[in-house]
Protein backbone atom coordinates (compact mmCIF):
# COMPACT_ATOMS: atom_id res chain seq x y z
CA UNK A 1 0.00 0.00 0.00
CA UNK A 2 2.64 2.38 1.12
CA UNK A 3 6.48 2.06 -0.26
CA UNK A 4 9.29 4.06 1.32
CA UNK A 5 12.46 4.31 -1.37
CA UNK A 6 15.52 5.99 -0.42
CA UNK A 7 14.19 8.42 1.90
CA UNK A 8 16.60 11.53 2.51
CA UNK A 9 15.85 14.89 4.48
CA UNK A 10 18.58 17.33 5.08
CA UNK A 11 18.31 19.89 7.76
CA UNK A 12 21.23 22.54 7.18
CA UNK A 13 23.19 19.56 5.20
CA UNK A 14 22.81 17.59 8.35
CA UNK A 15 20.71 14.27 7.68
CA UNK A 16 18.02 13.31 9.72
CA UNK A 17 16.85 10.75 8.25
CA UNK A 18 19.16 8.56 5.72
CA UNK A 19 18.25 5.99 2.80
CA UNK A 20 15.11 4.51 4.35
CA UNK A 21 13.01 1.53 2.77
CA UNK A 22 10.00 -0.15 3.84
CA UNK A 23 6.64 -0.85 3.10
CA UNK A 24 3.71 -1.01 4.57
CA UNK A 25 1.00 -3.14 4.23
CA UNK A 26 -3.28 -2.31 4.62
CA UNK A 27 -4.82 -3.34 7.51
CA UNK A 28 -1.17 -3.40 9.36
CA UNK A 29 -0.38 -1.31 12.26
CA UNK A 30 3.09 -0.67 12.25
CA UNK A 31 5.06 1.25 15.08
CA UNK A 32 8.21 3.41 14.58
CA UNK A 33 10.73 3.57 17.02
CA UNK A 34 13.41 5.57 18.23
CA UNK A 35 15.02 7.42 20.76
CA UNK A 36 14.28 11.14 20.85
CA UNK A 37 16.34 13.23 17.58
CA UNK A 38 16.15 9.19 15.52
CA UNK A 39 13.94 11.17 12.49
CA UNK A 40 10.66 9.59 13.32
CA UNK A 41 8.74 13.19 13.41
CA UNK A 42 10.53 13.87 10.36
CA UNK A 43 9.56 10.39 8.54
CA UNK A 44 6.31 11.11 9.41
CA UNK A 45 5.95 14.39 8.44
CA UNK A 46 7.62 13.55 4.88
CA UNK A 47 4.86 10.39 4.60
CA UNK A 48 2.24 13.22 5.39
CA UNK A 49 3.23 15.72 2.79
CA UNK A 50 3.99 18.30 5.76
CA UNK A 51 7.59 18.07 4.28
CA UNK A 52 9.19 17.69 1.21
CA UNK A 53 12.30 14.70 1.12
CA UNK A 54 16.05 15.92 -0.15
CA UNK A 55 16.17 12.43 -1.92
CA UNK A 56 13.72 9.60 -2.36
CA UNK A 57 10.15 9.45 -2.27
CA UNK A 58 6.72 7.43 -1.16
CA UNK A 59 4.40 6.13 -2.93
CA UNK A 60 0.93 5.42 -1.72
CA UNK A 61 -1.05 3.07 -4.12
CA UNK A 62 1.06 3.43 -6.67
CA UNK A 63 1.32 7.40 -6.75
CA UNK A 64 3.92 9.78 -5.51
CA UNK A 65 3.16 12.06 -2.48
CA UNK A 66 5.64 14.56 -4.58
CA UNK A 67 3.34 14.38 -8.09
CA UNK A 68 0.11 14.43 -6.51
CA UNK A 69 0.20 15.82 -3.03
CA UNK A 70 -3.79 16.82 -2.97
CA UNK A 71 -4.85 13.30 -4.14
CA UNK A 72 -2.62 11.38 -1.85
CA UNK A 73 -3.17 13.70 1.72
CA UNK A 74 -7.17 12.41 0.97
CA UNK A 75 -5.63 8.93 2.12
CA UNK A 76 -4.41 9.75 4.79
CA UNK A 77 -5.35 11.17 8.19
CA UNK A 78 -2.70 12.35 10.30
CA UNK A 79 -2.23 12.81 14.22
CA UNK A 80 0.62 14.73 14.75
CA UNK A 81 2.48 14.68 18.43
CA UNK A 82 0.69 18.26 19.43
CA UNK A 83 -2.89 17.91 18.53
CA UNK A 84 -3.67 20.22 15.91
CA UNK A 85 -6.45 21.87 17.59
CA UNK A 86 -7.71 25.48 17.08
CA UNK A 87 -8.15 26.04 21.08
CA UNK A 88 -10.87 29.37 20.14
CA UNK A 89 -13.20 26.68 18.53
CA UNK A 90 -15.81 24.00 19.85
CA UNK A 91 -15.31 20.47 19.37
CA UNK A 92 -17.89 20.14 16.42
CA UNK A 93 -17.12 22.87 14.94
CA UNK A 94 -13.91 22.25 14.77
CA UNK A 95 -14.48 18.77 13.31
CA UNK A 96 -17.04 20.79 10.61
CA UNK A 97 -13.82 22.70 9.37
CA UNK A 98 -11.39 19.96 9.22
CA UNK A 99 -14.06 17.96 7.57
CA UNK A 100 -14.76 20.34 4.89
CA UNK A 101 -11.06 21.10 4.38
CA UNK A 102 -10.86 17.16 3.83
CA UNK A 103 -13.32 17.70 1.08
CA UNK A 104 -15.98 15.46 2.50
CA UNK A 105 -19.34 16.54 0.77
CA UNK A 106 -21.75 18.28 2.84
CA UNK A 107 -24.25 16.28 3.38
CA UNK A 108 -22.25 13.28 4.54
CA UNK A 109 -20.87 15.49 7.12
CA UNK A 110 -23.20 15.43 9.99
CA UNK A 111 -22.98 11.65 10.04
CA UNK A 112 -19.21 12.08 9.46
CA UNK A 113 -18.60 13.59 12.66
CA UNK A 114 -21.23 11.94 14.45
CA UNK A 115 -18.82 8.73 13.89
CA UNK A 116 -15.63 9.72 14.88
CA UNK A 117 -16.96 11.48 17.54
CA UNK A 118 -18.85 8.28 18.80
CA UNK A 119 -15.50 6.19 18.00
CA UNK A 120 -13.54 8.26 20.27
CA UNK A 121 -15.66 9.05 23.21
CA UNK A 122 -16.07 12.45 22.48
CA UNK A 123 -19.74 13.34 22.30
CA UNK A 124 -20.42 14.64 25.61
CA UNK A 125 -17.73 17.48 24.64
CA UNK A 126 -19.19 18.46 21.75
CA UNK A 127 -20.15 21.80 22.47
CA UNK A 128 -16.80 22.22 24.62
CA UNK A 129 -13.86 24.69 23.82
CA UNK A 130 -11.04 22.83 22.37
CA UNK A 131 -8.73 24.53 24.58
CA UNK A 132 -10.67 23.66 27.93
CA UNK A 133 -9.96 20.24 27.59
CA UNK A 134 -7.50 17.78 29.09
CA UNK A 135 -4.37 16.73 27.26
CA UNK A 136 -6.83 13.31 27.20
CA UNK A 137 -9.85 14.61 25.14
CA UNK A 138 -7.00 16.97 22.97
CA UNK A 139 -5.55 13.71 22.07
CA UNK A 140 -8.38 12.01 21.07
CA UNK A 141 -9.68 15.22 19.37
CA UNK A 142 -6.39 14.78 17.30
CA UNK A 143 -7.28 10.88 16.61
CA UNK A 144 -10.69 12.39 15.45
CA UNK A 145 -10.06 14.60 13.24
CA UNK A 146 -7.24 12.19 11.67
CA UNK A 147 -10.27 9.63 11.26
CA UNK A 148 -12.79 12.30 9.27
CA UNK A 149 -13.11 11.19 5.87
CA UNK A 150 -11.90 7.39 7.02
CA UNK A 151 -8.81 7.90 5.22
CA UNK A 152 -6.78 3.99 4.43
CA UNK A 153 -4.02 5.43 6.45
CA UNK A 154 -3.68 6.70 9.64
CA UNK A 155 -0.49 8.47 11.16
CA UNK A 156 0.35 9.26 14.92
CA UNK A 157 3.18 10.95 16.03
CA UNK A 158 3.86 10.15 19.72
CA UNK A 159 0.07 9.22 20.64
CA UNK A 160 0.13 8.06 24.20
CA UNK A 161 2.91 11.09 25.15
CA UNK A 162 1.64 12.85 28.62
CA UNK A 163 -1.44 10.57 29.13
CA UNK A 164 -2.01 8.79 32.27
CA UNK A 165 -2.15 4.87 32.69
CA UNK A 166 -6.10 4.89 32.40
CA UNK A 167 -5.66 7.23 29.26
CA UNK A 168 -3.31 5.18 27.75
CA UNK A 169 -5.28 2.12 27.87
CA UNK A 170 -8.33 3.75 25.98
CA UNK A 171 -5.51 4.71 23.48
CA UNK A 172 -4.51 1.52 23.33
CA UNK A 173 -7.44 -0.50 22.61
CA UNK A 174 -8.49 2.37 20.18
CA UNK A 175 -5.55 2.23 18.14
CA UNK A 176 -6.27 -1.51 18.16
CA UNK A 177 -9.71 -1.13 17.10
CA UNK A 178 -8.60 0.81 13.44
CA UNK A 179 -7.04 -2.08 12.48
CA UNK A 180 -9.50 -3.48 10.87
CA UNK A 181 -10.23 -0.99 8.68
CA UNK A 182 -7.00 1.11 8.11
CA UNK A 183 -3.12 0.75 8.12
CA UNK A 184 -1.75 2.23 10.81
CA UNK A 185 1.28 4.18 11.49
CA UNK A 186 2.39 5.05 14.91
CA UNK A 187 5.91 6.46 16.11
CA UNK A 188 6.66 6.45 19.95
CA UNK A 189 9.89 6.47 21.47
CA UNK A 190 8.21 4.63 24.44
CA UNK A 191 8.66 1.24 23.14
CA UNK A 192 7.63 -1.02 25.63
CA UNK A 193 3.75 0.83 24.34
CA UNK A 194 3.72 -0.07 21.23
CA UNK A 195 4.97 -3.87 21.70
CA UNK A 196 1.50 -4.63 23.17
CA UNK A 197 -0.45 -2.65 20.03
CA UNK A 198 1.97 -2.98 16.55
CA UNK A 199 2.09 -6.04 13.98
CA UNK A 200 5.41 -4.56 12.56
CA UNK A 201 8.19 -2.27 14.28
CA UNK A 202 10.90 -0.22 11.76
CA UNK A 203 13.39 0.65 14.44
CA UNK A 204 15.26 3.62 13.89
CA UNK A 205 18.69 5.41 15.64
CA UNK A 206 20.51 8.42 13.86
CA UNK A 207 18.35 9.04 10.93
CA UNK A 208 18.88 5.25 9.82
CA UNK A 209 16.51 2.21 9.56
CA UNK A 210 18.31 -0.43 12.16
CA UNK A 211 15.57 -3.47 12.48
CA UNK A 212 12.19 -4.10 10.52
CA UNK A 213 10.66 -7.38 12.79
CA UNK A 214 7.46 -8.69 12.41
CA UNK A 215 5.84 -9.32 15.97
CA UNK A 216 7.09 -12.98 15.89
CA UNK A 217 10.53 -12.03 15.42
CA UNK A 218 10.40 -9.41 17.61
CA UNK A 219 9.79 -11.88 20.60
CA UNK A 220 11.82 -14.40 19.24
CA UNK A 221 14.62 -11.82 19.13
CA UNK A 222 13.44 -10.67 22.76
CA UNK A 223 13.52 -14.35 24.30
CA UNK A 224 17.26 -14.30 23.28
CA UNK A 225 18.03 -11.71 26.25
CA UNK A 226 14.76 -13.17 28.64
CA UNK A 227 15.97 -14.70 31.68
CA UNK A 228 14.02 -17.26 33.87
CA UNK A 229 14.20 -16.19 37.55
CA UNK A 230 13.41 -19.09 40.26
CA UNK A 231 13.32 -19.11 44.08
CA UNK A 232 14.20 -22.07 45.82
CA UNK A 233 15.02 -24.32 49.38
CA UNK A 234 15.56 -27.40 50.44
CA UNK A 235 19.82 -27.74 49.96
CA UNK A 236 22.52 -25.78 49.84
CA UNK A 237 22.74 -23.61 47.26
CA UNK A 238 25.97 -25.06 45.60
CA UNK A 239 23.57 -28.36 45.79
CA UNK A 240 21.22 -26.88 44.14
CA UNK A 241 23.41 -25.23 41.54
CA UNK A 242 24.78 -28.36 40.73
CA UNK A 243 21.65 -29.97 40.01
CA UNK A 244 20.55 -26.84 37.89
CA UNK A 245 23.99 -27.53 36.10
CA UNK A 246 23.22 -31.13 35.45
CA UNK A 247 20.05 -30.13 33.54
CA UNK A 248 20.64 -30.09 29.70
CA UNK A 249 18.87 -26.98 29.20
CA UNK A 250 20.45 -24.64 31.67
CA UNK A 251 22.78 -22.50 29.17
CA UNK A 252 24.07 -19.91 32.13
CA UNK A 253 23.45 -19.34 35.98
CA UNK A 254 23.51 -15.55 36.09
CA UNK A 255 22.92 -14.76 39.43
CA UNK A 256 22.63 -16.95 42.68
CA UNK A 257 21.20 -14.85 46.19
CA UNK A 258 20.23 -16.06 49.07
CA UNK A 259 17.31 -14.50 50.52
CA UNK A 260 14.43 -15.32 53.53
CA UNK A 261 12.26 -17.61 51.89
CA UNK A 262 15.22 -19.76 49.98
CA UNK A 263 17.63 -19.22 47.06
CA UNK A 264 16.99 -17.09 43.87
CA UNK A 265 18.68 -18.51 40.88
CA UNK A 266 18.47 -16.01 37.56
CA UNK A 267 19.08 -18.20 34.83
CA UNK A 268 18.87 -18.83 31.03
CA UNK A 269 18.08 -22.14 28.58
CA UNK A 270 17.72 -23.47 25.42
CA UNK A 271 14.34 -24.27 26.06
CA UNK A 272 12.28 -23.18 28.77
CA UNK A 273 9.47 -25.96 28.27
CA UNK A 274 11.80 -29.50 28.73
CA UNK A 275 13.76 -26.87 31.90
CA UNK A 276 10.86 -26.45 33.40
CA UNK A 277 9.78 -30.14 33.15
CA UNK A 278 13.10 -31.46 34.02
CA UNK A 279 12.93 -28.81 36.69
CA UNK A 280 9.94 -30.71 38.38
CA UNK A 281 11.13 -34.12 38.01
CA UNK A 282 14.63 -33.37 39.54
CA UNK A 283 13.53 -31.80 42.34
CA UNK A 284 11.16 -33.88 43.17
CA UNK A 285 13.38 -36.47 43.10
CA UNK A 286 15.37 -34.62 45.38
CA UNK A 287 12.91 -33.15 47.45
CA UNK A 288 13.65 -29.78 46.86
CA UNK A 289 10.98 -27.28 46.69
CA UNK A 290 10.18 -24.53 44.28
CA UNK A 291 8.59 -21.02 45.80
CA UNK A 292 8.53 -19.18 42.70
CA UNK A 293 9.47 -19.60 38.65
CA UNK A 294 8.34 -16.62 36.49
CA UNK A 295 10.25 -15.23 33.34
CA UNK A 296 12.34 -11.97 33.70
CA UNK A 297 11.11 -10.01 30.23
CA UNK A 298 13.40 -7.86 28.59
CA UNK A 299 11.86 -4.71 27.50
CA UNK A 300 11.84 -3.48 24.18
CA UNK A 301 14.35 -0.70 25.75
CA UNK A 302 17.02 -3.29 27.00
CA UNK A 303 16.91 -4.41 24.29
CA UNK A 304 17.15 -1.65 21.84
CA UNK A 305 19.68 -0.11 23.82
CA UNK A 306 21.90 -3.29 23.99
CA UNK A 307 22.02 -3.34 20.12
CA UNK A 308 22.41 0.23 19.49
CA UNK B 1 -11.88 27.39 -4.53
CA UNK B 2 -14.41 25.56 -2.07
CA UNK B 3 -11.48 25.05 0.42
CA UNK B 4 -10.66 29.39 0.22
CA UNK B 5 -13.89 29.47 1.29
CA UNK B 6 -13.42 27.25 4.32
CA UNK B 7 -11.00 28.73 5.20
CA UNK B 8 -12.21 32.44 5.34
CA UNK B 9 -15.31 30.86 7.40
CA UNK B 10 -12.92 29.34 9.99
CA UNK B 11 -11.34 32.73 10.29
CA UNK B 12 -14.34 34.92 9.98
CA UNK B 13 -16.17 32.41 12.62
CA UNK B 14 -13.48 33.02 15.38
CA UNK B 15 -12.31 36.59 14.57
CA UNK B 16 -16.32 37.06 15.58
CA UNK B 17 -16.18 34.87 18.66
CA UNK B 18 -13.19 35.79 19.96
CA UNK B 19 -12.23 39.04 21.95
CA UNK B 20 -10.42 40.08 18.13
CA UNK B 21 -13.79 41.62 16.67
CA UNK B 22 -13.91 44.15 19.98
CA UNK B 23 -10.44 44.72 20.21
CA UNK B 24 -10.18 45.44 16.38
CA UNK B 25 -13.41 46.98 15.76
CA UNK B 26 -13.93 48.82 19.00
CA UNK B 27 -10.16 49.92 19.13
CA UNK B 28 -10.23 50.98 15.13
CA UNK B 29 -13.36 52.94 16.07
CA UNK B 30 -12.59 54.33 19.25
CA UNK B 31 -9.01 56.30 17.86
CA UNK B 32 -10.81 57.43 15.16
CA UNK B 33 -12.95 59.30 17.74
CA UNK B 34 -10.30 60.69 19.34
CA UNK B 35 -7.95 61.47 16.41
CA UNK B 36 -11.07 62.85 13.88
CA UNK B 37 -13.52 64.67 16.23
CA UNK B 38 -10.83 66.20 18.74
CA UNK B 39 -9.01 67.70 15.59
CA UNK B 40 -11.80 68.20 13.65
CA UNK B 41 -14.78 70.32 16.01
CA UNK B 42 -13.27 74.01 15.54
CA UNK B 43 -15.00 76.69 14.31
CA UNK B 44 -12.36 77.41 11.54
CA UNK B 45 -12.53 73.30 10.18
CA UNK B 46 -13.39 73.97 6.43
CA UNK B 47 -14.98 70.78 4.60
CA UNK B 48 -11.42 70.54 2.90
CA UNK B 49 -9.31 70.57 5.97
CA UNK B 50 -11.75 68.34 7.87
CA UNK B 51 -11.70 65.80 5.23
CA UNK B 52 -7.78 65.70 5.16
CA UNK B 53 -7.61 65.48 8.94
CA UNK B 54 -10.25 62.36 9.06
CA UNK B 55 -8.88 60.40 6.10
CA UNK B 56 -5.12 61.00 7.44
CA UNK B 57 -6.15 59.53 10.91
CA UNK B 58 -7.92 56.67 9.25
CA UNK B 59 -4.75 56.46 7.35
CA UNK B 60 -3.20 55.49 10.69
CA UNK B 61 -6.03 53.60 12.00
CA UNK B 62 -6.40 51.36 8.99
CA UNK B 63 -2.57 50.84 9.31
CA UNK B 64 -2.68 49.96 12.72
CA UNK B 65 -5.61 47.80 12.78
CA UNK B 66 -4.86 45.76 9.28
CA UNK B 67 -1.04 45.05 11.43
CA UNK B 68 -2.79 43.76 14.67
CA UNK B 69 -5.29 41.50 12.70
CA UNK B 70 -2.11 39.71 10.33
CA UNK B 71 0.20 39.51 12.70
CA UNK B 72 -0.75 36.33 13.93
CA UNK B 73 -2.64 35.09 10.95
CA UNK B 74 0.33 32.71 9.95
CA UNK B 75 2.57 32.77 12.59
CA UNK B 76 -0.17 31.53 15.18
CA UNK B 77 -0.97 28.75 13.10
CA UNK B 78 2.82 27.28 13.31
CA UNK B 79 2.91 28.07 17.24
CA UNK B 80 -0.15 26.00 18.02
CA UNK B 81 0.45 23.47 15.22
CA UNK B 82 -1.97 23.62 13.47
CA UNK B 83 -0.20 24.47 10.11
CA UNK B 84 0.61 20.39 10.87
CA UNK B 85 -3.28 20.17 9.80
CA UNK B 86 -3.19 22.59 7.24
CA UNK B 87 -0.04 21.49 5.84
CA UNK B 88 -1.21 17.36 5.72
CA UNK B 89 -4.98 18.91 4.82
CA UNK B 90 -5.74 18.35 0.91
CA UNK B 91 -5.64 21.83 0.26
CA UNK B 92 -2.72 24.13 -1.38
CA UNK B 93 -0.87 26.87 0.03
CA UNK B 94 -2.56 29.34 -2.41
CA UNK B 95 -5.92 28.19 -1.19
CA UNK B 96 -4.77 28.75 2.66
CA UNK B 97 -3.34 32.68 1.69
CA UNK B 98 -5.93 33.61 -0.44
CA UNK B 99 -8.72 32.36 2.37
CA UNK B 100 -6.68 34.25 5.10
CA UNK B 101 -6.11 37.41 2.66
CA UNK B 102 -9.90 37.39 2.01
CA UNK B 103 -10.45 37.53 5.51
CA UNK B 104 -8.66 40.41 5.91
CA UNK B 105 -10.03 42.46 2.85
CA UNK B 106 -13.77 41.53 4.68
CA UNK B 107 -12.25 43.25 7.79
CA UNK B 108 -10.80 45.96 6.06
CA UNK B 109 -14.37 46.59 4.29
CA UNK B 110 -15.79 46.16 7.70
CA UNK B 111 -13.85 49.11 9.20
CA UNK B 112 -14.41 51.05 5.86
CA UNK B 113 -17.80 50.86 5.63
CA UNK B 114 -19.34 50.48 9.14
CA UNK B 115 -16.76 51.74 11.96
CA UNK B 116 -14.93 54.48 9.40
CA UNK B 117 -18.30 54.94 7.67
CA UNK B 118 -20.17 57.21 10.52
CA UNK B 119 -17.19 60.10 10.11
CA UNK B 120 -17.28 60.25 6.50
CA UNK B 121 -20.96 60.56 6.93
CA UNK B 122 -20.13 63.85 9.38
CA UNK B 123 -17.99 65.13 6.58
CA UNK B 124 -21.01 65.04 4.29
CA UNK B 125 -23.91 66.75 6.03
CA UNK B 126 -21.84 68.18 8.95
CA UNK B 127 -19.06 70.06 7.03
CA UNK B 128 -20.82 69.91 3.60
CA UNK B 129 -18.08 68.29 1.87
CA UNK B 130 -18.69 67.01 -1.60
CA UNK B 131 -19.47 63.35 -2.11
CA UNK B 132 -17.06 62.13 -4.39
CA UNK B 133 -14.84 63.57 -1.35
CA UNK B 134 -16.08 61.14 1.01
CA UNK B 135 -16.20 57.96 -1.34
CA UNK B 136 -12.53 58.94 -2.95
CA UNK B 137 -11.11 58.58 0.70
CA UNK B 138 -12.74 55.93 1.77
CA UNK B 139 -11.57 53.49 -1.28
CA UNK B 140 -7.81 54.86 -0.46
CA UNK B 141 -8.68 53.47 3.59
CA UNK B 142 -9.79 50.32 1.93
CA UNK B 143 -7.05 49.48 -0.79
CA UNK B 144 -4.76 50.94 1.91
CA UNK B 145 -5.43 48.54 4.59
CA UNK B 146 -5.86 45.77 1.88
CA UNK B 147 -2.34 46.46 1.34
CA UNK B 148 -1.33 47.06 5.08
CA UNK B 149 -2.86 43.11 5.58
CA UNK B 150 -0.96 41.63 2.64
CA UNK B 151 1.86 42.96 4.04
CA UNK B 152 1.20 41.68 7.45
CA UNK B 153 0.62 38.27 6.12
CA UNK B 154 3.74 37.97 4.56
CA UNK B 155 5.36 39.18 7.63
CA UNK B 156 3.60 36.52 9.71
CA UNK B 157 4.44 34.47 7.64
CA UNK B 158 8.19 34.60 7.87
CA UNK B 159 8.06 35.63 11.81
CA UNK B 160 9.05 33.23 14.94
CA UNK B 161 6.02 34.47 16.91
CA UNK B 162 3.70 37.53 16.86
CA UNK B 163 5.57 40.54 18.34
CA UNK B 164 8.67 39.25 15.22
CA UNK B 165 6.18 39.38 12.58
CA UNK B 166 4.77 42.91 13.59
CA UNK B 167 8.17 43.89 13.75
CA UNK B 168 8.88 42.96 9.79
CA UNK B 169 5.56 44.49 8.41
CA UNK B 170 5.63 47.65 10.61
CA UNK B 171 8.97 47.76 9.21
CA UNK B 172 8.09 47.51 5.73
CA UNK B 173 5.34 50.01 6.10
CA UNK B 174 7.80 52.39 7.71
CA UNK B 175 10.19 52.45 4.91
CA UNK B 176 7.48 52.58 2.60
CA UNK B 177 5.97 55.58 4.85
CA UNK B 178 9.45 57.21 5.11
CA UNK B 179 11.45 56.51 1.72
CA UNK B 180 9.27 59.01 0.28
CA UNK B 181 10.51 61.98 2.26
CA UNK B 182 14.17 61.29 1.81
CA UNK B 183 13.56 61.06 -2.32
CA UNK B 184 14.72 64.68 -2.56
CA UNK B 185 18.12 63.73 -1.60
CA UNK B 186 18.98 61.42 -4.66
CA UNK B 187 18.76 62.17 -8.72
CA UNK B 188 15.84 62.22 -10.35
CA UNK B 189 15.64 58.73 -11.40
CA UNK B 190 16.29 57.52 -8.26
CA UNK B 191 13.54 60.32 -6.60
CA UNK B 192 10.84 59.28 -8.92
CA UNK B 193 11.23 55.59 -7.98
CA UNK B 194 11.32 56.41 -4.17
CA UNK B 195 8.52 58.58 -4.61
CA UNK B 196 6.82 56.39 -6.33
CA UNK B 197 7.24 53.86 -3.49
CA UNK B 198 5.78 56.29 -1.23
CA UNK B 199 2.36 55.05 0.61
CA UNK B 200 1.77 58.39 2.03
CA UNK B 201 1.58 60.37 -1.29
CA UNK B 202 -0.20 57.54 -3.25
CA UNK B 203 -3.24 57.64 -0.40
CA UNK B 204 -3.07 61.69 0.00
CA UNK B 205 -4.60 61.35 -3.30
CA UNK B 206 -7.37 59.81 -2.78
CA UNK B 207 -8.42 62.39 0.37
CA UNK B 208 -8.24 65.14 -1.76
CA UNK B 209 -10.95 63.73 -3.91
CA UNK B 210 -9.01 61.61 -7.02
CA UNK B 211 -8.92 58.44 -8.01
CA UNK B 212 -5.18 58.35 -9.56
CA UNK B 213 -4.90 55.04 -11.85
CA UNK B 214 -1.30 54.88 -10.82
CA UNK B 215 -1.88 54.36 -7.15
CA UNK B 216 -4.52 52.04 -7.92
CA UNK B 217 -2.05 50.01 -9.55
CA UNK B 218 0.28 50.56 -6.79
CA UNK B 219 -1.68 49.11 -4.26
CA UNK B 220 -2.65 46.46 -6.47
CA UNK B 221 0.69 45.29 -7.22
CA UNK B 222 2.01 45.61 -4.08
CA UNK B 223 -1.04 43.43 -2.52
CA UNK B 224 -0.02 41.13 -5.43
CA UNK B 225 3.66 40.59 -4.66
CA UNK B 226 3.29 40.65 -0.59
CA UNK B 227 0.71 37.50 -1.30
CA UNK B 228 3.09 35.94 -3.77
CA UNK B 229 6.02 36.34 -1.33
CA UNK B 230 3.67 34.76 1.49
CA UNK B 231 3.43 31.92 -0.60
CA UNK B 232 6.99 31.24 -1.76
CA UNK B 233 7.51 31.55 2.40
CA UNK B 234 5.00 29.28 2.93
CA UNK B 235 6.58 26.91 -0.14
CA UNK B 236 10.22 27.83 1.59
CA UNK B 237 8.90 25.81 4.86
CA UNK B 238 7.92 22.19 3.24
CA UNK B 239 11.89 22.10 2.22
CA UNK B 240 13.54 23.73 4.75
CA UNK B 241 11.44 22.37 7.46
Amino acid sequence: MIEVKNLTKYYNQVAAIENLNFTLAKGEIIGLLGLNGSGKTTTLRILTGFLIPSEGEILINGISNFSDPIGTKRLMGYLPESPPLYEDMKMEDYFLHVARLKGIPNDKIPSEIERVMQKTNLTEKRKTLLGHVSLGYRKRAGIAQALLGNPQVIVMDEPISGLDPKQIMDMRNLITGLKKEHTVFISSHILSELHKTCDRFLFLHEGKLRYNLTRDALDKELSKYSYLEINLEGNSKDNIISYLKSLDQTLEIKNAEEDTIGITFTLKTNNEREFKDKLFETFKKNNLSINTIKRQEVTLEQMFLTNL
Amino acid sequence: MQNIKWIYFKELKVFFQTFMAPLILGGTAFLNALFVLISNFNERATHEDATIVTFISFMSTIIVAMLILSMGAIVEEKTKGTMELLYTSPITDLEIVLGKFLFGVTICLVITIFINGLFPILLYTYWKAPFYLVVSGSVGVFLLGSFTYSVGLFGSSIGKNQMISLLISVLIIMTLWVLGFFSHLFDSKTRAILFHLHIFSHFFSFSKGVLPFNSIVFFLSGIFTFIFLTLKSLESRRWIG
